[in-house]
């Protein structure tokens, strides 16, 4: 422990950490501008008429159009501040907080690479990442160092690092790593890709991509820490990504990727990269202190600690998570299963008891409706949200009730929600849920 | 250092060319989507849409005629024209992107929206207005046709010669269904073929994915709105209304959403023409879901639920208007619902899992 907390107050770049607050405020900036470009602010969060809140945070979902606009707007202007590093810890909060409440507007637009860049602009924003290669540094709003403690650089790598290997552990199960599946099914889909298209309606293909695949997240982070093997694992880590990137709609995560990978270089190639754009570095001048305060100490605690056991949280709930989705989230289960579903809700007049049913794309987008049909607290807050428009449609105290069905990597759909159970008298919780039914069978 | 990343990008594309060569494994060579869709553009899409633009053609002709001189037994034979006709629309309805998409709406929208508003209809006659700028899409296109041949079927000759506007505005109602037809053909028979058979990837935007989709919607259609709605299965309705159903007016309601099943099932067996007759050259949804990973299971179960849903609708006499099943509260009509809505598990969710399209139109990012 000693050892430890000696090497995390180890003098290190502050350009290393300077870098890294200019790619994330690139990423972001790039992101949110392709965001807006495409349209997807109307599509995700202006059109549709109902959205999915987060369990505890349903007052942060659906905002006003207005609202939406000027978050927009704050994340926009905010990555810059952070990029030019001007006014940067209420810029980086403010990047983080903007980043962050988008994407807790709808839990259908969830992606772990967003989860990912919200941590990454969280831990971005209590760094010293403005102390060189800055607007605040050269103003002299910020004392310019050039050596900030190491632990500001290894919290970084740590994230890194638990993303990688913890997507590397959800690959070790039977259907990923012995059926190949879902590979087996997604990559011939992509037969007609340019030269290596043949290649991915071979089963062997699909094979070799789940081992390298769940290897490769277990072990690059080690390799790209060892000198001798980083130039090749970073590499590597292009090549994967890229054709992932070709292969998926996975959007802007292979850049993150690979731009993160890029920080575990040697901190004169990312003074090199910033030298572009900032005066000379002179490593004559004074450095600052690099004694691990208690903040820095149990930030990193705390922070290790919930990283490391909310992916596990999901041993808390009974059956496959893979199927019940409980404990799914923020678990770095990345393209881990193929799931599709129907879910066809019905409404009942309780007075009458006339019964009809429900067309969802009344009132979700495909996206909406494709994401909801398999994961039962979306399924439950649309039947909320179902038993008070109808209420409000004259449905005497309507019943809800859903027939789900669901594929999982390519079986026989099963029905995923017990549909005798009125939905509308449930209340979503972290508590498991035992109107999920269990799914026959067993999942290897 | 310099040189060993291009070594290892290098190795690594060698590699990649030389496993190219390998023989393909039991699983098989990759199906060919391209030869699919050009199948479907050329053996079905394209002749369909021409089969259906000479009967618009063959209506409108007929109209003309009518329009000089009125009688009887022209109108019976524009009513069996505008039978022709819309039978016709029932096959091509599905195939409702690319041309289809207009600047102001769908194919789908313009001329095979139903039910039409018959006080809405009334109006833009009293108004003489034939102009349809404007976004009543219920009072145009085949079914306001239908509308105003089949309405009253005793008293039409007379209504038609005591307002002269109501042929005119008929006319226009025709000339707008052959001007769109034409146009959506003419561009298939042109560069759009082309276009629509080298777009063969699987992606949101692609052509198997526009065919797949809008093969899953006209499913929805017939099921929600032939159906459901008109047989009072949608929440919070309080009765049936059978007015609701496709072909209203001229009674052939049954048979319509007979036709347009049977057009749905073909389309997924991939039959020429989405004709039985042509069964033995099918290329489709069916011979590419053999190709792959469990598709041959997903195979048994549709088509399985496609015959149940066939027997139910084979028992239902097609002479029989579909809105006096709903009124006797027929009760095939509810297991018919059910059975439909059962098979949306396979041709829905499990079908574009299996195939890996993309079920949402427009792009967005996963992971």
């Amino acid at each position: 422990m000693k050892g430890l907390i000696h090497l995390l107050q180890q003098p290190a770049s502050a350009y290393t950490l300077a870098y890294f607050r200019m790619g994330i405020g690139m990423l972001i900036l790039m992101s949110t501008l392709r965001f807006l470009i495409l349209g997807w602010v109307d599509l995700q969060y202006i059109q549709p008429l109902f959205h999915f809140p987060y369990f505890g945070l349903e007052f942060l979902s659906a905002p006003t159009s207005t609202m939406i606009y000027a978050t927009f707007g704050i994340l926009i202007l905010s990555s810059i501040g952070v990029i030019l590093g001007y006014r940067f810890r209420i810029m980086s909060i403010l990047m983080f907080f903007s980043f962050t409440y988008i994407e807790l507007w709808d839990i259908a637009f969830y992606l772990n690479h967003y989860y990912a860049v919200s941590l990454f602009a969280c831990i971005l924003s209590m760094l010293p990442a403005h102390v060189a290669a800055s607007i605040d540094a050269s103003a002299g709003r910020v004392k310019k160092v050039n050596e900030v403690p190491f632990w500001t650089h290894f919290i970084v790598y740590l994230q890194i690092g638990i993303i990688y290997v913890y997507a590397g552990i959800a690959k070790i199960n039977g259907d990923w790593l012995f059926l190949a599946l879902p590979l087996k099914i997604w990559l011939p889909a992509h037969a007609s890709f340019p030269v290596i298209g043949p290649m991915f309606a071979l089963d062997l293909t699909a094979y070799v991509f789940a081992w390298f695949g769940m290897l490769y997240d277990l072990f690059i982070i080690a390799f790209l820490i060892y000198p001798k093997t980083r130039y090749y694992a970073f590499a590597t880590v292009v090549i994967f990504h890229s054709m992932t990137g070709l292969l998926f709609q996975i959007g802007v995560f292979p850049i993150v990727m690979i731009f993160m990978a890029t920080l575990f270089f040697e901190a004169r190639i990312h003074e090199s990269i910033l030298h572009l754009f900032f005066e000379k570095i002179n490593h004559q001048e004074n450095n600052t202190t690099h004694e691990l305060s208690t903040y820095g100490l149990s930030l990193i605690g705390i922070f290790i600690f919930i990283q490391l056991v909310l992916p596990f949280r999901y041993l808390l709930y009974p059956g496959q998570y893979q199927w019940t989705e409980q404990g799914y989230r923020f678990g770095w289960r990345v393209m881990l299963t193929e799931k599709s579903g129907i879910a066809q809700f019905s409404i009942t007049d309780k007075l009458t008891g006339k019964k009809g049913y429900v067309n969802n794309a009344e009132w979700l987008t495909p996206h909406q409706e494709k994401q909801m049909s398999f994961q039962p607290d979306m399924i439950l807050s649309f039947a909320h949200f179902l038993h008070d428009e109808y209420q409000k449609k004259g449905v005497q105290d309507p019943i809800v009730n859903v027939d789900c069905w669901v594929t999982m990597n390519g079986r026989p759909s099963a029905r995923l929600i017990d549909p005798t159970v009125d939905l509308a008298l449930l209340h979503d919780g972290i508590f498991a849920k035992p109107w999920i039914s269990a799914y026959p069978g067993a999942i290897p | 250092m310099k040189k060993i990343v291009p070594s290892i990008y290098t190795l690594i594309f060698l590699f990649v060319i030389s496993s190219c060569d390998e023989p393909a494994g039991p699983a098989g060579k990759a199906y060919d989507r391209r030869s699919m869709l050009e199948f479907t553009a050329k053996q079905t899409i394209i002749p369909l849409y021409g089969d259906m633009y000479e009967e618009a053609k063959k209506f409108d002709s007929t109209l003309q005629v009518c329009a000089i001189s009125p009688s009887n037994e022209h109108i019976q034979k524009l009513r069996d024209q505008w039978r022709a006709l819309s039978f016709s629309w029932q096959y091509v309805v599905m195939f409702d992107f690319g041309p289809a998409q207009m600047s102001d709406g769908s194919l789908f929208q313009n001329i095979g929206t139903f039910p039409v508003s018959a006080d809405k209809i009334e109006s833009y006659i009293t108004e003489k207005d034939t102009l349809f700028k404007n976004f009543d899409r219920d009072t145009r296109g085949i079914y306001a046709l239908e509308y105003l041949l089949f309405k009253d079927s005793n008293a039409t000759i007379q209504t038609l010669i005591d307002q002269p506007f109501r042929i005119a505005y008929a006319q226009a109602l025709s000339k707008n269904i052959v001007k769109r037809i034409e146009t959506v053909l003419n561009q298939w028979q042109g560069s759009f073929s082309m276009t629509f058979i080298e777009n063969d990837g699987a992606q949101a935007g692609s052509s198997i994915s526009d065919l797949y989709n809008a093969f899953v919607y006209h499913y929805e259609i017939l099921k929600n709105y032939n159906l459901g709605l008109p047989i009072g299965k949608r929440a919070g309705q309080l009765t049936s209304e059978p007015m609701k159903v496709e072909g209203y007016y001229s009674g052939y309601s049954t048979a319509l959403l007979k036709a347009k099943f049977e057009a749905i099932r073909n389309l997924w067996f991939g039959y020429a023409g989405l004709s039985l007759l042509t069964s033995l050259s099918a290329k489709g949804f069916k011979e590419y879901l053999n190709s792959v990973e469990n598709g041959p299971r997903l195979i048994i179960d549709t088509e399985e639920q496609w015959n149940r849903i066939g027997t139910v609708l084979q028992s239902i006499d097609a002479n029989l208007p579909f809105q006096n099943m709903i009124m006797s509260k027929d009760p095939q009509l509810e297991q018919l619902y059910n059975e439909m809505t059962k098979h949306t598990r396979f041709i829905k969710s499990e079908m574009s899992s299996l195939l890996g399209i993309s079920i949402t139109f427009a792009s967005s990012d996963g992971d």
